[in-house]
């Protein structure tokens, strides 16, 4: 592990969530230390997506308490702006803005958001272009851009912002085989950077190379916490939901 | 599967590409495809083809032959600008207006899209139209008027004619009128009923009772012909024996009936005071034609006299043709050429008869000649229309050539000022082009231009009596008023219903939305034209086209916020929580992420929201506005015009569907536009 004695920069306490009256994160707590390299990994409907979205308070909960970098996450706005402006984030479903060109895409917040001049912006969009391999494809709509390419400039985006984190949830997994490799490619290059990073993902050949630890969520609890090294070895020993796990998908 | 050691099977012969089979692709593929794939296609298809050409024969048949379409020709500016017609100022405030507008197109046409070498050539080609044809059909003879000098009464039917010896018409200073007998017309039945000209009362009568005779004629030797078969059955042989005896009762030769062309006329014309002899002379069936230099412009008495006790003689004049009466309001002017204002400060009008010639459009003001203090007849034809079959030359020169002359002189500056816009922003970007990512110089051009257009319109506009707006004009104010203000409320309509956390705004938008879309625009119309005046007295003085307008634009507001919020849901929450990550706050979320997503996504209900809008402004006839179609009611009630609906009718129509087609095609061009054309939107 790099940077175990580093002060950590998300702190999760406790952190307990209801959709209605059902209960999606129970009693969550995790200490993430500045470039560390987490990734999450669990059933579908374990609650890995409600957990990552929390952080950036896409979601709310309800209690514990989640500090992003000394910040506390509560109702106040002004917190939340200053906390997802440290935080970007990366989906499956990509969610680039459809009307918009990738360099407008990835230029947009920067100048709304940091106030930017568009030359400022448009100089960093095309540098992060580069660096996910596509500078060719700026002035196209998302719409002709293959999945690997659109998650590509997704990340892009979400660089422009300048973040201290890093949230990756299934980046992956609405992509063509074929696809899958050039985004990992891209992940592991931000990973070695030193980007604090949470991913939630399942691909083991990533999580070994480049994560610090495995979290494993099992109905909306870890259950289970590791080096990638232990974690994926079955002759360990598992948390019997673990192994159920692990024998599901190695 | 029986082993694993048997190899897969390799399929190493390539199969190389062809072209699609000829019968899948072209015209050819197409009809097949599209027109004749099974036997019951290809019946629909043939009958609707039928059933098209027959409609368009029909139709071209109609406006050829008998189609008046003076009711649109001499209501042009009418049509157009309704009352504001009466004042010049007006009149040119509105054409300044087109011509800015057609600017702003041409300007708007460079900036966002390309003309092309065949979209230049289209655009020469339909303006030499207004140009070429005037031109040509002007070269054409006018068709003869036809008059009956004569004693006898022409019985026509249940009608029945006494000739007029003496009536009045206008012409030109140095035109030139033909008087001769009609020596071909008067020959015989048969060219009698084939006559194509302006005629008389009694003219008329005798072209009707000929053409009567002429079929009568036809159908007596059909039944010689029937009757001298053999075979015939008896009692179809009855029948038409007896078919045949009642015909030839009726049957006369009505040339001879009436002693058509066996008299001289002794014809004189008179100055306008009714005394002065310019010319006279006698003709002679046979004989010369008696011609005459008009000496000014004005009104001439034309008087002839049969040389016989019992006879008709057809007279066919060249140069003399059916006068229209028409009641003319214009802006009264004092000594000095000023406008007169009243003291409540409304320029004062005022009302006078206009004498126009039907064939062009000389004008005269000068009263109508008067003998022994009675007005002169001046319609002598029979309600300014054509009479018999209208030949081909005689529509081209009567209607075709005109209308295109009329249409021209708005349709060619217009097109001038679009090509204009579009030539001074293509050489603004050669001249200053921008530095790539920038956009176009004309793109700036254009978008402020359409930007400051709602002021400089409404600068030019505030200049004209908004009680006299009428015609196209105030189909258009109302439309684009209604568009440029309701889609601001309405798009704030549509967040404020959205907007779950607001729950006073969201109910109050609720409220808004649905009470307006449960009545129908004519009450909302009323409510602002009568009812708003008892909420307050002050009310009443504002026009009532600018009531209308407000009553529009939240009408049309409600229906606009429903498409809104229809294109808001469809956008997928992904998006938001995307732009939420970036660090957007709502309002950046909503201007640049959502909004202008829902916006693209609904544009076809948008304009089809402005297509209904233009169309349903139509209502306003009810509260007193004149706008296009009630110009177009107005018009068809007047006794000049009576019988014309069809002609006037289908003008108007013709107008709606080319600006609402207009319509339609701009919203194809900003739907395929930017990320429109990476969606391939489907048209
Ligand atoms: N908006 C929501 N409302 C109610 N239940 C939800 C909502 N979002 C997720 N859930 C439920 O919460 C659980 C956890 O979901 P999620 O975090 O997306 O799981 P994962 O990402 O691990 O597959 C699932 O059972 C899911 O059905
Ligand atoms: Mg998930």
């Amino acid at each position: 592990m790099k940077t175990t004695n580093a002060e950590a920069i998300i702190v999760c306490n406790k952190v307990n969530k209801w959709y209605g009256d059902f209960h999606v994160l129970r009693d969550v707590s995790v200490q993430i230390a500045q470039k560390e390299v987490v990734v999450v990994i669990g059933p579908s409907g374990s609650g890995k997506s409600t957990f990552i979205r929390c952080i950036n308070r896409l979601e709310e909960h309800q209690e514990g308490d989640i500090i992003v970098d000394g910040i506390p996450l509560g109702n106040d706005v002004r917190n939340i702006a200053a906390i997802r402006s440290e935080i970007g984030m990366v989906f499956q479903q990509f969610n680039l803005f459809p009307h918009l060109t990738v360099l407008q895409n990835i230029t947009l917040a920067p100048m709304q958001v940091r106030r930017q001049s568009r030359a400022e912006a448009e100089r960093k969009a095309m540098e992060l272009l580069e660096r996910v391999r596509i500078p060719e494809q700026a002035n196209k709509y998302p719409g002709q851009l293959s999945g690997g390419q659109q998650q590509r400039v997704a990340i892009a985006r979400a660089l422009a912002m300048e973040p201290k984190i890093m949230l990756f949830d299934e980046p992956t997994s609405a992509l063509d085989p074929e696809m899958i490799k050039e985004v990992l490619e891209v992940m592991k290059d931000l990973a070695r950077s030193g980007m604090t990073m949470i991913c939630v993902t399942h691909e083991m050949g990533f999580a070994q190379e480049v994560g610090d630890r495995v979290l494993f969520f099992d109905q909306g609890r870890i259950v289970e916490e590791g080096t990638p090294e232990t974690f994926f070895d079955l002759s360990a020993e598992h948390h019997e939901r673990t192994r159920a796990f692990l024998d599901q998908i190695l | 599967m029986s082993s694993n050691s048997q190899p897969t099977t390799i399929y190493q012969q390539d199969v190389p590409r062809r072209h699609a089979p000829i019968t899948a692709t072209g015209v050819l593929g197409w009809m097949r495809a599209n027109l004749f794939r099974t036997w019951f296609d290809s019946i629909l298809t043939v009958v609707a083809t039928l059933f098209l050409i027959s409609a368009i024969i029909g139709f071209i048949e109609w406006t050829v032959g008998a189609a008046n379409w003076y009711s649109v020709l001499r209501n042009l500016s009418n049509l157009m600008v309704g009352s504001l017609q009466a004042s010049p100022e007006a009149l040119v405030r509105v054409n300044l207006m087109t011509l800015l507008l057609a600017f702003g197109i041409g300007v708007s046409l460079r900036a966002w899209s390309r003309v092309g070498l065949r979209g230049w050539l289209w655009t020469a080609g339909v303006s030499a139209l207004f140009v070429v044809i005037p031109a040509l059909t002007s070269t054409l003879p006018l068709p003869p008027s036809m008059v009956t000098s004569g004693s006898i009464a022409v019985v026509s039917g249940s009608v029945s004619e006494t000739p007029i010896s003496t009536f009045t018409f206008i012409g030109r200073a140095g035109e030139t009128i033909r008087l001769a007998v009609a020596d071909e017309a008067g020959q015989d039945d048969q060219n009698l009923a084939s006559i194509s000209a302006f005629g008389d009362r009694a003219a008329d009568a005798l072209i009707n009772a000929a053409r009567a005779q002429v079929a009568a004629q036809t159908r007596l030797a059909e039944i010689e012909r029937l009757l001298s078969d053999e075979s015939l059955a008896a009692g179809q042989r009855a029948l038409l024996t007896s078919e045949r005896d009642n015909l030839t009762e009726d049957v006369e030769v009505i040339s001879e009936r009436y002693a058509l062309n066996s008299a001289d006329v002794a014809v004189r014309v008179l100055a306008a005071d009714g005394e002065t002899v310019l010319v006279e002379g006698l003709l002679s069936p046979g004989g010369e034609a008696l011609t005459y230099t008009l000496p000014e412009d004005g009104w001439y008495i034309l008087d002839h006299a049969v040389q016989a006790e019992e006879a008709n003689t057809l007279l066919q004049l060249q140069g003399v043709y059916p006068v229209l009466e028409r009641s003319v309001t214009r802006t009264r002017l004092d000594a000095d050429g000023n406008p007169m204002v009243s003291r409540t400060g409304q320029t004062q009008t005022e009302s006078f008869i206009q004498h126009v010639r039907l064939t062009d459009d000389f004008t005269t003001e000068a009263a109508v000649p008067r003998i022994d203090g009675e007005d002169v007849t001046r319609y002598l034809f029979v309600n300014n229309q054509y009479r018999g079959i209208r030949d081909l030359t005689d529509y081209l020169v009567l209607h075709f050539g005109p209308f295109f002359e009329r249409t021209g002189r708005a349709v060619l500056p217009s097109v001038g000022l679009v090509a204009l816009g579009y030539l001074l922003m293509q050489l603004l970007d050669r001249v200053l082009p921008p530095v790539p990512p920038a956009p176009k110089l004309s793109r700036r051009v254009a978008f402020w231009l359409w930007f400051a257009m709602p002021f400089v319109v409404y600068f030019i506009i505030a200049g004209t009596d908004a009680r006299n707006w009428g015609g196209l004009f105030l189909t258009f104010l109302l439309t684009a008023v209604g568009i440029v203000l309701s889609f601001p409320i309405g798009v704030l309509l549509a967040l404020g219903r959205r907007a779950d956390d607001l729950p006073v705004v969201k109910y109050f938008c609720i409220l808004v939305i649905e009470f307006v879309r449960g009545v129908p625009l004519i009450t909302v119309l009323f409510l602002a034209s009568l009812a708003l005046p008892l909420v307050n007295p002050a009310l009443s003085e504002v026009p009532g086209a600018v009531r209308a307008m407000v009553a529009i634009t939240i009408f049309s507001a409600a229906y606009l916020a429903e498409n809104v919020r229809g294109g808001l849901q469809s956008i997928p929450p992904g998006q938001v929580e995307a732009a939420k990550a970036l660090g957007m706050n709502p309002v950046q979320v909503t201007l640049r992420i959502t909004l202008p997503q829902a916006l693209r996504a609904v544009i076809p209900a948008l304009v089809g929201q402005c297509i209904s809008l233009f169309k349903d402004t139509s209502l306003v006839a009810i509260v007193g506005l004149a706008d296009l179609t009630r110009i177009a009611d107005i018009i068809v009630a007047q006794a000049e015009y009576i019988g014309l609906r069809r002609e006037t009718y289908l003008f108007v129509a013709a107008l709606y569907f080319i600006f609402s087609f207009a319509m339609a095609y701009v919203s194809r061009k900003i739907e395929l536009s930017g990320s429109g054309a990476a969606r391939q939107v489907q048209l």
